[in-house]
């Protein structure tokens, strides 16, 4: 008894520390944690396994306690898990966000994992984007600035390794297309610090889809 | 009599003179207007019509119907038809009324069948492609293969292109009707203006050089074997229409 006590005591601790804290925000932006539901102001910690929204035109940056940032773009959602015995889990529900995971030192295992609904994204140290595609749940998109990233689909066996300048679409839940440099990544706004300038994303996932081979050009 | 012998040699002189064609080198204006109707993510129709000079007298009229299908993601396959006035060939140049002189084919249809295979690749923000043609002409059964390696850089706009110029070679290969390899070739450059999804207008340079040899009544009267070049400038206009 005692010791089922002591191990609720744990997780409970652990879930109620605090694992972040909100550096940047614009328009609505909510953190539900312990049930309850809060606008986000910047300085603002929260909690372990805390689910963070952000509305229409919102935006919003966080730090997580071993030194990794987050952007959150508008209409986004995620949640946070962080645990002392495996890597950090980022669970991304819809939008897109931008990650910069600082390297570990310590471990050449995954140090980070993002997950969709239909992927799983290994990270070792880098910064990369990640979105849900214009038919959201049927589709993902993902691409790295720095470092290299390790992709598997949801039913899938395989690994894909993506390294810096090259991205992918995840089709559903078992394909993972090859690696490449994508036009439309280009003009993504990297920036996590507001002192660096404007932090909002203008790129439209929308033009992903644009297959620059079937077009005309004279 | 030296005034005889010398007006005999001057007449076959000028007789002489004007039995080969004269280089001509032609600047004129173009238009081409285009529509593009997709019907499913792998088959468009093409309708196309252009005016420009063939030469410095006459004007081509094009009108081509066509359909493209994409058969790979880097491939595409298509079948036109055109409808052509004031081409002009090589066995136009012909002695009539004791003049030598080029047809007037401003008023000449000829029916063009065509099939082509376009090839292309993407590196960062270009566009590379091998476009090649096979052209039968029904008026004087003629066969013309046509390749056409280009490049074009893309200017994006997050993310799609929102203008692009574009650098062709296109040479002619006869197949059936002239002693050269190549008998026709040019440079073909410009930029299109991605400026909305159903309309985009753009600007052209055309720079082609044409080389004739004897036609088939130059050879029948013994005319000596002549090579002439004629170089056509066009600057246009074109536009494409998507719906």
């Amino acid at each position: 008894m005692l010791k089922i006590l002591f191990v609720l005591f744990i997780t409970i601790s652990l879930n109620a520390k605090e694992v972040g804290e909100v550096l940047f925000v614009k328009g609505v932006v909510k953190i539900k944690q312990n049930e309850k539901q809060i606008q986000a102001a910047k300085g603002q910690r929260f909690i372990n396994r805390s689910l963070i929204e952000t509305g229409n035109n919102a935006l919003a940056v966080i730090s997580l306690v071993d030194g990794s940032k987050i952007k959150l773009n508008k209409n986004s959602k995620i949640v946070i898990s962080v645990s002392s015995k495996s890597p950090t889990k980022v669970g991304i529900f819809k939008g897109s966000s931008f990650f910069n995971v600082l390297k570990s030192k310590i471990s050449s295992k995954d140090k980070f994992i993002v997950k969709t609904k239909n992927a799983s994204i290994g990270v070792r140290g880098t910064e990369f984007f990640v979105s849900y595609g214009k038919d959201n749940a049927k589709d993902a998109w993902m691409c790295v600035n720095e470092g290299r990233v390790s992709v598997t689909p949801k039913d899938g066996k395989e690994s894909v390794s993506v390294k810096a300048g090259e991205g992918v679409q995840i089709i559903g839940k078992k394909r993972v297309t090859k690696p490449k440099p994508l036009a439309w990544t280009r003009k993504l706004n990297w920036r996590l610090n507001s002192q660096d300038g404007d932090l909002e994303n203008k790129v439209n996932i929308e033009d992903a889809y644009t297959d620059l081979l079937d077009q005309d050009y004279d | 009599m030296t005034r005889v012998l010398i007006l005999t040699f001057l007449i076959s002189l000028s007789s002489y003179a004007s039995n080969t064609p004269e280089s001509e080198s032609s600047i004129g204006a173009g238009l081409s207007l285009r529509h593009f109707h997709k019907f499913s993510p792998l088959i468009k129709s093409l309708i196309e019509l252009n005016i420009e000079p063939e030469n410095s007298t006459t004007t081509k009229k094009e009108l081509q119907l066509g359909a493209r299908f994409r058969l790979h993601q880097n491939i595409k396959v298509s079948g036109y038809y055109r409808n052509s006035y004031g081409l002009r060939h090589q066995d136009d140049w012909i002695k009539e009324n004791n003049i030598w002189k080029w047809i007037d084919s401003s008023k000449r249809r000829e029916s063009i069948l065509g099939t082509n295979i376009i090839l292309r690749a993407v590196y960062l923000d270009n566009i590379l492609e091998l476009r090649t043609s096979l052209e039968r002409n029904f008026h004087n059964q003629q066969n013309t293969m046509k390749i056409r390696p280009g490049i074009t850089h893309l200017f994006m706009n997050s993310g799609s292109p929102f203008i692009n110029l574009f650098l062709q070679y296109e040479a002619y290969f006869p197949l059936n009707y002239h002693e050269k390899l190549i008998y026709k070739h040019g440079l073909y450059t410009g930029m299109l203006y991605h400026w909305k999804k159903w309309i985009k207008p753009g600007l052209f340079l055309k720079y082609t050089t044409t080389v004739w040899q004897n036609s088939e009544d130059a050879i029948s009267r013994n005319v000596p074997s002549y090579n002439i070049s004629d170089t056509s400038t066009i600057i246009g206009v074109n536009i494409n229409f998507y719906y």
